[in-house]
């Protein structure tokens, strides 16, 4: 286990140093000054060059990344071109929220659909099964940002039920904060629930297939503790592994989230930056969006070992 | 053989699957929590919509940020304010002025008792290094222009400053009404905390996230809120859903089709003069074949004003091809009927520069992301022009790569734009950065056109004022060096207790009578 955490830890680095060095070449590939941003439109050219040259924007972009990487290995992120503000402070205040917002909508998308996906599969031949299944497929195609409107508009324009935007800090208030994510994480966990039905429904089918289950059928083990001892265990790890593939999925759908609700999260904070070419919060967010996709993929393998007693056993 | 959990616990799978039930109970309390009364924003706390961050704090710089008049109406003051209503200055820091009957000195006396918000006093010195900070090349103010004539700014003592012009400037308060006044030993640290003599003194940005302001009780015109905080909200729907439920008090700066859905669901819209603004497209006439008039006039046909105006602002904005709208004195009358829409018109002036069917126009029309009306105007135009057999495409950009492109290499051949009219001074639609003889985008400056600027700019005698700006307007209009489509006023929504806004012609804005 140690030389596989090892193994795993080197590979995570390597990708992460890959990752980074993508993000800053096609950053710099990609047209548009962050000083002419600053500046505006009344700057001499003079003044813009002056400062390309104080944001260090004249240096080669191998130079400039060699800089970075050394500032960041030491733990320095840079400063915002735009804002003044340090990149560690930045990505700091918009940590938490996004956290708060993907792994709620995880848990609850995971709560959601592993029952409903095995319910589903056990009944795949009575009436409602298909009806069902088709509002599920019918779940995968509406749109997250179009749920996430239809939402604010039942629930805080007609019920005046929850707050239709904004983010409270937990530590501000903790009613407050957690008011404020309802709708944000129906509308992530909308995204998730339905292709997760969906994979739930087609591995637990599989399942039922298999020869242990028509030995505890015959030995006249009650299809629920089939379902909850037989099935639900097996099809777990298959589960998981695509858990771990939807963080893609998880991600791209929070920046919309975000954007919809005003939650001040990484995606946002990602997005800004990108449209200001303020190089240094796109290489802060490229690199903490990596690592957390490299930790959750190692969180994973690990998992792996808890729920299959034979991977543990290899 | 067991394996260790996260915190060195040995775990077992049943003790996962169940700290999985666990966490799943934690996760539905919210719902539980959730009912209950709406999170009304805080009493006297007035709080409103914006749909994007601003880029700096520092009231000197902030050139393309449209949300500039956050920290630029609440934080800082400048000598005079324009007054919405009369378009003249009232006394700001300045208590009153003289300006010497030949133009060339204006000497300012200032308010007494003011304070900085660090409670050190307010000096003439503080206008004299304010002012000198704007002229300075290494600082590259966008509000240099403003201050072009001023040859020299002295102290004549602690509350008296004297400006020395080079040429009268007939404009010279509103051009002071937009140079904020800060403080040197400030300006370190002005881009994260700014401190301004304004009735609110900075709290936080959040960039992203929120700007906040907090009443300065010394103010001579202490607020009537205790703090303003301007949420970024970048989703226009949920700013109007704001509006409904509470969360939000005022929206800034939106569009037509939002004004209409507004007043739909009975939301107060608080509206400006109609010609605060102007949209147009700017013409890149170094470039052929844009260099020659005959083209440009024919773009100007291929427009359909009115029925832009109709169906993409809603009515709310007046079709015009005269950037200076008819409430100013200068106004040329004859200009109203000018270029109506005419394709026939447009396909004959193009034949005569040799773009026919059989060789076709071929251009670019740039346009910002996320201005839709800017890109229905490119469309329309497109279309129109496609219809005559000639070939243009659109190209949508982000504002970055549209600044290069259009104001920094330049490198295109037609964009669309909106512009401040800066109705309260006629000189100064003509010193902006797309007319200004120095430098504009359109780089047009034809031979004579900048001593006609310069004449009209220094002249004193009304008459004869007028009749130098008619003459520029008759030379824009047969030039074309960009096409004016529309004059527009700006709208904020807002509660019954925030109309108490006064919105500035020039983006200054007064948030003291403003209750939540």
């Amino acid at each position: 286990m140690v030389f596989f955490l090892l193994g795993r830890a080197a590979g995570a680095i390597v990708t992460l140093f890959c990752v980074s060095a993508l993000a800053f070449f096609a950053t710099a590939l990609a047209p548009g000054n962050p000083a002419a941003v600053l500046l505006g439109n009344m700057a001499t050219p003079e003044r813009v060059e002056a400062v390309t040259r104080q944001m260090g924007l004249d240096q080669p972009p191998a130079v400039r990344y060699v800089i970075w990487l050394r500032e960041t290995l030491s733990g320095n992120l840079g400063t915002s071109n735009l804002s003044f503000k340090p990149v560690n402070e930045l990505l700091a205040a918009a940590l938490p929220p996004t956290l708060q917002l993907a792994l709620t909508s995880m848990l609850v998308a995971v709560i959601v659909a592993i029952p409903l996906g095995l319910i589903l599969a056990q009944n795949r031949d009575r009436w409602w099964s298909g009806p069902t299944s088709a509002l599920v497929t019918l779940g995968i195609s509406v749109p997250g940002f179009w749920v996430g409107l239809l939402l604010i508009i039942t629930m805080s324009v007609w019920l005046k039920l929850l707050p239709s935007a904004g983010y409270v800090p937990l530590s501000r208030s903790v009613s407050g904060n957690l008011r404020s994510m309802v709708l944000p994480v129906v509308t992530l966990s909308i995204y998730l629930v339905p292709p997760l039905v969906r994979f739930v429904r087609v591995a637990a089918i599989e399942v039922l297939r298999e020869g242990y289950v028509d030995t505890a059928r015959a030995k006249g083990v009650r299809p629920s503790s089939i379902l909850l001892r037989h099935v639900a265990p097996n099809t777990l790890i298959t589960t998981i592994t695509y858990i771990g593939l939807q963080l893609g999925v998880l991600i791209s759908g929070a920046i919309v989230v975000e954007v919809i609700f005003s939650i001040p999260g990484i995606g946002r904070l990602g997005m800004n930056a990108v449209l200001n070419r303020d190089y240094p919060v796109v290489q802060g967010v490229v690199l903490v969006t990596a690592a957390g996709y490299v930790l959750v993929n190692l969180a994973i393998d690990i998992a792996y070992a808890f729920i299959d007693p034979r991977v543990r056993a290899r | 053989m067991q394996d260790r959990g996260p915190n060195g616990m040995i775990m077992n799978r049943a003790q996962f699957l169940r700290l999985l039930g666990a966490s799943a109970a934690a996760t539905m309390m919210p719902v539980a929590m959730g009912s209950g009364l709406s999170a009304m924003a805080q009493e006297s706390e007035l709080v409103v919509g914006i749909s994007s961050d601003i880029n700096t704090l520092d009231p000197q710089m902030s050139p393309s940020d449209v949300f500039r008049h956050t920290i630029r109406s609440t934080v800082f003051e400048a000598l005079v304010y324009i007054n919405p209503e009369t378009l003249k200055a009232d006394p700001m820091l300045a208590d009153s002025w003289e300006i010497a009957p030949d133009g060339l000195t204006a000497t300012f006396k200032l308010k007494p008792g003011v304070t900085w918000h660090d409670g050190s006093p307010f000096t003439a010195a503080d206008v004299v290094y304010s002012l000198k900070r704007v002229q300075d090349k290494n600082v590259g103010s966008p509000f240099a222009p403003q201050l072009v004539a001023l040859s020299n700014v002295e102290a004549l003592d602690d509350h008296t400053v004297k400006l020395t012009l080079a040429n009268p400037v007939p404009g010279l308060l509103t051009n002071l009404a937009v140079i904020q006044i800060v403080k040197e030993a400030n300006v370190p640290q002005i881009n994260t905390a700014p401190i301004g003599t304004g009735p609110f003194k900075f709290a936080s940005w959040a960039p992203g996230d929120r700007i906040r302001v907090e009443r300065y009780a010394e103010h001579r015109n202490a607020p009537q809120v205790g703090a303003i905080e301007w949420r970024i909200v970048p989703d226009s729907q949920a700013r109007l859903a704001g509006m409904q439920d509470g969360t939000l008090h005022m929206v800034a700066l939106v569009d037509g089709k939002d004004v209409i859905q507004a007043q739909g669901a009975g939301i107060g819209v608080l509206q400006t003069k109609p010609y605060i603004l102007y949209e147009n497209f700017n013409i890149n006439t170094k470039r052929a074949p844009f260099d020659d008039k005959r083209v440009r006039q024919a773009l100007a046909h291929a427009f359909d004003r009115e029925t832009y105006a109709k169906t993409v602002w809603f009515g709310f904005a007046r079709p015009t091809i005269n950037p200076v709208p008819p409430e100013m004195a200068t106004y040329l009358q004859e200009s109203a009927t000018m270029y109506p829409y005419d394709l026939d018109k447009a396909a004959a002036l193009l034949a005569e520069a040799g773009f026919t069917k059989d060789n076709p126009l071929k251009m670019e029309i740039l346009t910002i992301q996320g201005f839709d009306t800017l890109k229905s105007m490119a469309l329309i135009l497109q279309d129109n022009l496609n219809r005559l057999g000639h070939q243009v495409t659109v190209r949508e950009l982000e504002v970055t790569v549209w600044l290069d492109r259009v104001l920094h290499k330049p490198d295109y051949d037609i964009t669309t734009d909106n512009f401040n009219t800066g109705p309260e001074d006629p000189a100064s639609m003509f010193n902006s950065p797309n007319l200004a003889p120095a430098a504009n985008v359109n780089q047009w400056n034809p031979e004579g056109y900048a001593d006609l600027v310069q004449r009209a700019g220094a002249e004193l005698d009304p008459a004869k004022q007028i009749e130098l700006y008619q003459q520029l307007q008759k030379l824009i209009l047969e030039e074309m060096p960009q096409i004016t489509v529309n004059h527009l006023p700006l709208f904020f929504l807002s509660t019954e207790g925030a109309k108490a806004l006064v919105i500035g012609p020039s983006g200054i804005d007064d948030y003291t009578k403003v209750v939540p």
